[in-house]
């Protein structure tokens, strides 16, 4: 963590004002020091330069920074334009920010979080996109579980609408709470073909992740991930967006609209590159037969 | 009770040895018991965390079933007796087991959860929500000690026995080790020490080790060979004084005996008690007591005479030599006697005197007679002849008588004169001496008679016979008899005894005479053997009558003693009784001088 800290703040520093050439600055605000969200702000760099542009970054981190700070800064630096990574970066700046453009990337279900100033590129891999890989994994799967909440009602009601196209009967289960989870898989286990999950933070966290991958195995019933960190654990199966291309392709958008096209008239698009991961292991435990051209395609697999 | 060195040593080395054994054991038992402790929290731990893992997802969804499978699990394993398990809210969801209150030992911890606080999907995706620990319950544990007491209490038993076995073994090795290297070595030189101061200079004490003990034996024993070479022994010392001939008196400085020697008790008859403490008086004749005084300040005094008083009475003159021992502040320190009892060298002294005396009066009287007899004879004749010439009632009648009748007794003196010199040891023969005895009383007897004197003969039979003349012994018996008739002037008892006596190793023929007269005053009893001397009257007495007596006897080899008191004296000549071997010799002697016997001669 240290060290991924002390890394971070190397790039800042080579992102400067100082050590560039006078030029357009972008403001990258950071909702957090992760790896994902340097990887994407790398992306994004590579891309301007790609196009000859010697832009000047200033970095603002939004995890060790107080919102004052960051928002007195932004409007001493007179931003060309305003990157932001991450849900809270585009909460901020779309509170704070509206003579700027501002282009996103690495959130999820962004559309709760258009302005007019605003674009960017989605996380959101399409369900299409999802089910499909599902499918060509687990031909044989009929009825798919999933369990929400309150929160996670619009992404079900895509789910069930997106299902059928794919021959996928949904047997949903709302949770009011995370002690509702054990008695809802107790009930759905033996019904389903594979379980979905949907990315609701008031369902899985930890504990209740670690328990329902347990009972996957004990139940015989492959789950679906939300990212390759849940395979690794147990998932059958997972999927990620491309965290650098996400940058690229929000650099992109940066390059358009620096080139005088109005935010208006870029739509938010999807992750275009998609990546996702199998684990081996899970699928002999389920005594599932992947076929061997399908598991292929998998950008990476565990339990070799 | 007496202990020993090695002893001594053993047992502070025992007592050292117990406190270090009780340490080392405290230390082992309190490690272990520590040790044990540790096993069964670090097991209780183990337990705990196993519960409280097992029951981190149960609680969050009060899974009870769930939990109690875990805590049932957890009672089967050894030492766990009790096992609940509670809520946040401190609501008891599962418990299992008693829980006992004596001998157990409780343990807790508090259940927490990491709790994802993701406020978006994507956090949830990106695997970046912060996570936060909330407690959401706890779990209890009691482990009895029972098994935990048992374990130590072995511990404990072990631990004692092993103790108590190696202090057991090293007290016996270490007591052996030290009687060995310490107590005889020790006990050897005690002895030693003991036989030294006993006196004993000869014991070695033998020790064979290198360490102190072993140099401190040789040293000893170099020690005692010294002393030996340079002490003489208090016994060495007893030794030379108890066997001295010579009489040591040792006087402290108040003049008091204060060491006496063997011959000392010997001599004188006093047992050494009744000597010690006493002044030298005691032992000193009155005639010499004077002269001690004068001896100290003269340092010493060599050889001077002295006479000591033995306890009966008997005089004993000495060869007296004093020494004054002076300390080295020149104190008197006291004063040695050495004496030499000279008794014998003084009667023989006086034996050669009387001797000598005698022989040179026999010459003289030898020689007077020889020139006196020839014109006594002439005198004698003449007187005779003119006695026989004269008429009866001439006047000269009473002056010849007168003439012839003194010149008779001077031819018996002339006689007597030369029985000195005639006595020779040609004239002896062997003959017994009763038969001389007989003889010579009958000569006496007319004149006993006269004097009212009983003669009363007690003669042994069987005596040996002598070598003697036979006219000398007659003569020696007359003048005995003769001499106590004058002391018997009332009457009396004349006894004459032979006897044989065993003296100075031999055998002797004895003759006493012995008178119940008037005795012998004590100043005329040394003279009375010598010529002239005579107690009569002049006129009376020529005294040559008793030295007669002694010249016959000491002409016959024998000796001639008078003892007197106020009953009378007595006379006891003594002669050697003879071998035959030598009776045989002496007749052959005899008969050569005498050559071929002459017819008609007896």
């Amino acid at each position: 963590m240290k060290k991924a800290l002390s890394a971070f703040w190397l790039v800042l520093f080579s992102l400067s004002p100082g050590s560039a050439k006078e030029g357009p600055l972008f403001s990258i605000l950071f909702s957090s020091d992760i790896e994902p969200y340097q990887q994407a702000s790398q992306g994004f760099r590579e891309l301007l330069a790609e196009h000859g542009l010697s832009a000047r970054f200033a970095p603002y981190d939004l995890k060790n920074e107080s919102p004052e700070s960051v928002d007195a800064r932004l409007r001493q630096s007179q931003s060309t334009l305003v990157v932001a990574l991450g849900t809270p970066a585009l909460k901020f700046a779309r509170e704070k920010i509206q003579d700027v453009p501002v282009v996103f990337c690495m959130v999820l279900n962004p559309k709760r979080l258009q302005a007019p100033n605003i674009t960017g590129v989605s996380m959101d891999i399409p369900l299409s996109v999802k089910l499909r890989i599902v499918k060509s994994v687990l031909p044989n799967a009929r009825r798919a579980g999933v369990l929400y909440s309150r929160n996670s009602n619009a992404l079900l009601a895509e789910m069930v609408a997106g299902a059928s196209a794919f021959g996928l009967e949904v047997l949903e289960k709302e949770v009011g709470s995370d002690k509702e989870l054990p008695a809802a898989l107790k009930e759905m286990s033996w019904q389903i073909d594979v379980f979905l999950m949907l990315p609701d933070s008031g369902i899985y966290f930890p504990k209740s992740t670690e328990y329902l991958l347990l009972e996957s195995l004990r139940n015989k019933f492959p789950v679906i991930g939300l990212s390759s960190v849940y395979t690794k654990a147990g998932a059958l199966l997972s999927f990620d967006g491309h965290y650098k291309d996400m940058g690229r392709q929000a650099g992109e958008m940066a390059v358009r609209l620096l080139r005088g096209e109005q935010p208006e008239a870029l739509p938010i698009a999807p992750p275009r590159t998609i990546h996702w991961s199998l684990n081996r292991l899970t699928a002999e435990r389920l005594d599932l037969k992947i076929p061997e051209g399908v598991a292929r395609e998998a950008t990476e697999i565990f339990g070799q | 009770m007496k202990i020993g060195l090695a002893a001594k040593m053993n047992l502070l080395f025992f007592a050292m040895l117990m406190l270090f054994g009780l340490a080392l054991g405290y230390g082992l038992i309190r490690q272990e018991t520590r040790v044990l402790n540790a096993e069964l929290v670090a097991r209780a731990n183990v337990l705990l965390d196993s519960l409280r893992i097992a029951s981190e997802y149960p609680l969050l969804v009060k899974d009870r079933e769930a939990i109690s499978r875990s805590a049932k699990g957890l009672l089967a394993q050894p030492d766990v007796v009790y096992c609940r398990v509670e809520d946040a809210q401190r609501n008891t969801l599962v418990e299992a087991g008693a829980q006992q209150t004596h001998r157990v030992r409780l343990f807790r911890a508090i259940v927490t959860t990491k709790r994802g606080n993701a406020l978006s999907g994507e956090e949830l995706l990106l695997g970046s929500s912060p996570e936060v620990q909330e407690t959401i319950g706890e779990v209890f544990l009691s482990l009895s000690l029972a098994g935990l007491d048992k374990k130590i209490h072995d511990v404990v038993a072990l631990v004692a026995a092993i103790v108590a076995g190696a202090l057991m073994v090293t007290f016996m090795a270490s007591s052996l080790l030290f009687r060995r290297i310490v107590g005889r070595p020790v006990a050897l030189l005690v002895k030693g020490i003991e036989r030294l101061a006993g006196g004993d200079l000869d014991h070695q004490v033998r020790v064979h080790s290198t360490d102190e003990i072993g140099l401190l034996a040789d040293s000893f024993n170099r020690m005692t060979k010294d002393l030996k070479n340079v002490t003489v022994s208090k016994d060495y010392v007893d030794d030379i004084i108890q066997s001295m001939t010579h009489l040591l008196i040792v006087l402290d400085s108040n003049f008091a005996i204060k060491t006496v020697n063997h011959a000392v008790v010997e001599t004188l008859g006093y047992a050494e008690q009744e000597l010690l403490g006493q002044p030298l008086q005691k032992v000193l004749d009155e005639s010499s007591k004077a002269g001690l005084e004068d001896m100290v300040k003269r340092g010493a005094l060599h050889n001077a005479e002295r006479v000591y008083r033995a306890k009966n009475g008997k005089i004993i003159p000495v060869l007296f030599s004093g020494s004054v021992m002076r300390d080295r502040q020149n104190e008197l320190k006291g004063i040695i006697c050495l004496a030499q009892d000279v008794t014998d060298r003084k009667r023989l002294e006086k034996a050669v005197m009387q001797s000598e005396k005698m022989s040179a009066v026999g010459q003289l009287a030898a020689g007077v007679a020889h020139e006196i007899n020839n014109p006594l004879g002439v005198i004698f004749g003449f007187a005779q002849g003119l006695i026989r010439r004269l008429q009866p009632g001439d006047p000269l009648e009473m002056p010849l008588k007168s003439i012839e009748q003194e010149a008779v007794r001077c031819k018996n003196l002339v006689q007597d004169l030369l029985t000195f010199s005639r006595a020779t040891r040609a004239d002896r023969e062997p003959l017994e001496l009763n038969r001389a005895v007989e003889a010579a009383l009958s000569l006496v007897t007319a004149r006993a008679r006269m004097a009212q004197v009983e003669v009363r003969k007690e003669l042994s039979a069987d005596l040996p016979r002598i070598l003697a003349n036979l006219n000398q012994l007659q003569q020696l018996v007359i003048n005995l008899a003769n001499n106590a008739f004058d002391a018997m002037k009332d009457g009396g008892t004349l006894t004459v005894r032979t006897a044989l006596i065993q003296e100075e190793a031999r055998s002797w023929v004895s003759l006493i005479v012995a008178d119940t007269g008037r005795g012998i005053a004590p100043d005329v009893l040394p003279r009375i053997f010598e010529p002239f001397f005579t107690t009569k009257p002049v006129g009376q007495g020529t005294g040559l009558g008793l030295s007669l007596a002694y010249e016959i006897v000491r002409k016959h080899s024998g000796t001639l003693e008078v003892k007197s008191q106020a009953g009378g004296a007595e006379f006891c000549a003594k002669f050697p009784a003879r071998t035959g071997r030598e009776l045989e010799e002496r007749v052959r002697e005899l008969r050569q001088d005498a050559g071929p016997p002459k017819a008609g001669s007896v």
